[in-house]
């Protein structure tokens, strides 16, 4: 019986993990990192997380999930609601509809799909926000961002697959 | 003889009949979940542009919430900051030493004269009725996160309710204005800075006295609006703000002028937002204004009271 709860706990907890990482990586984007104009280029930990965990495990990364993430994110960093979840949201569906051809290929696939996700993604947000504010906004910051972005994503693929071995093997 | 019946499969495997409405919503039900899903994310973004108090609470709770959290994962970034300065060269430290030595020296004959003239200042004044520069109670807050990304210049100060902060009170730091309160929790708060594209400051040249209204770009530099054009902008001129609107105290330095035009005349804020580790929030009563919520000011009132006994 005892072994069957645990199972079961740990099977929910697993089940929640990429959640949970995903909200991480949207704290650790906040992080005052102590160097010069830092928080203006902070790479999207987010997006990272959410395209990983939609090709690798489609079925605990729900689009609910993905909007869900997006609006919580938001709420933290004093965007417009709505804003980050519609960019986390195009990611994820093209993460999944492209999915078949990246699993079936290589490391350059997984990155050269990623490479034109995050454009789209960062395209769409500064769209949304210039559209927000009345604006046409200076885009410099955001293609600094989307350059941290595709440099940390070997990284933060490397964190997230140790997770998935660890965590997540059983389900 | 017992004919059993054969089981179907529970959940997702579960025969349908196929052209049935159930199997069509299946087959459909993805793109529906992601319309309404895309939907709402677009109602959303209209609702927060009506800024309702419900959604600035949900906001406020939600960092309240995160705050400690961010905080714990900023501290080892901090540690190694303070760590690297440590390993700095000793003859480094050592020049540093003397000019700082000598830094005190001048600061301490200024501080002299700046004592006398804040006597001065004061009883001045006082005759002409004008009250105090920084009046008010002061708070210092720690910055727990640097948020908004390249859209939103924005901070979250480890401070809110509880602390006694309210909405619209300045932030200041030794260097001068870094921004307003916009949204307040019971243990935090977020600061809108002086150069985000939604800050509005009237400002005043801290030499001839004209007025003009100060904006946030998104950038380093902040532009400055409705100079009149009688008068000559040199750079280099400091900029305070002027108190107008009651809503921050006046004389605060905010920036100097970092190059003008006929087209445009631009400020760079005094603030080094690199090194800012902490602010002061200045709970400045502001004279004439009406309070929107009765309970928050007699709340107010009740604590003023109680300190002044």
């Amino acid at each position: 019986m005892n072994e069957l709860v645990r199972r079961t706990v740990l099977s929910a907890a697993s089940r929640i993990f990429p959640l949970m990482t995903a909200m991480v990586a949207s704290l650790v984007g906040l992080i005052a990192v102590p160097a010069p104009d830092y928080s203006h280029i902070a790479p999207a930990f987010t997006l990272i997380a959410v395209y990983c965990w939609s090709i690798w495990r489609p079925d605990l990364m729900p689009l609910l999930a993905v909007f869900l993430i997006g609006v919580f994110e938001d709420m933290i960093r004093g965007l417009p609601l709505g804003v980050t979840a519609l960019v986390l949201l195009t990611a994820a569906i093209f993460a999944q509809n492209w999915r078949g051809l990246v699993l079936e290929r290589s490391w350059k696939r997984f990155l050269s799909t990623f490479c034109r996700v995050v454009l789209l993604c960062m395209a769409i947000e500064w769209l949304a926000m210039s559209i927000l504010i009345g604006d046409l906004l200076d885009p410099t910051a955001a293609l600094l961002r989307y350059l941290l972005t595709m440099l940390l994503l070997p990284v933060g693929t490397a964190i997230l697959l140790t997770i998935r071995r660890v965590g997540i093997r059983d389900i | 003889m017992i004919r059993r019946r054969k089981r179907q499969p529970r959940g997702r495997g579960r025969q349908v009949r196929q052209g049935s409405i159930v199997s069509k919503i299946r087959v459909w039900w993805p793109r529906i979940a992601l319309t309404l899903m895309v939907l709402f994310a677009g109602s959303l973004i209209v609702v927060d542009r009506i800024e309702s108090r419900m959604t600035r609470e949900i906001r406020s709770g939600v960092a309240d919430v995160f705050t400690p959290v961010i905080a714990a994962l900023s501290t080892p970034f901090q540690a190694a900051a303070e760590w690297f300065s440590i390993f700095k060269s000793n003859a480094a430290i050592r020049n540093r030493n003397v000019e700082l030595i000598k830094e005190v020296e001048q600061l301490r004959i200024a501080l002299q004269e700046l004592l006398i003239l804040e006597e001065e200042n004061k009883r001045l004044r006082t005759i002409a009725n004008a009250g105090n520069r920084l009046e008010g109670r002061h708070f210092t807050a720690a910055v727990v996160a640097d948020t908004g990304g390249p859209y939103i210049r924005s901070l979250i100060v480890r401070a809110g309710t509880a602390n006694g902060l309210r909405r619209g009170m300045a932030v200041i730091n030794i260097d001068g204005l870094v921004g307003r309160i916009v949204e307040t929790g019971h243990h935090a708060s977020r600061v809108l800075l002086v150069t985000d594209l939604n800050s509005r400051i009237p400002v005043q040249f801290a030499a001839s006295g004209h007025r003009a209204l100060l904006s946030g770009t998104n950038r380093r530099q902040m532009r400055l609006g409705y100079v009149s054009s009688d008068i000559n902008v040199s750079v280099g001129s400091l900029i305070i703000t002027s108190g107008h609107g009651g809503l921050l105290p006046p004389g605060i330095p905010v920036g100097r002028v970092d190059s003008s035009s006929r087209d445009s005349i631009l400020v760079r804020p005094l603030v080094d937002w690199n090194r800012l580790n902490f602010v002061r929030i200045i709970d400045f009563p502001a004279p004439g204004l009406v309070e929107n919520n009765p309970v928050e000011v007699r709340t107010r009132e009740g604590r003023n009271q109680a300190e002044r006994q």
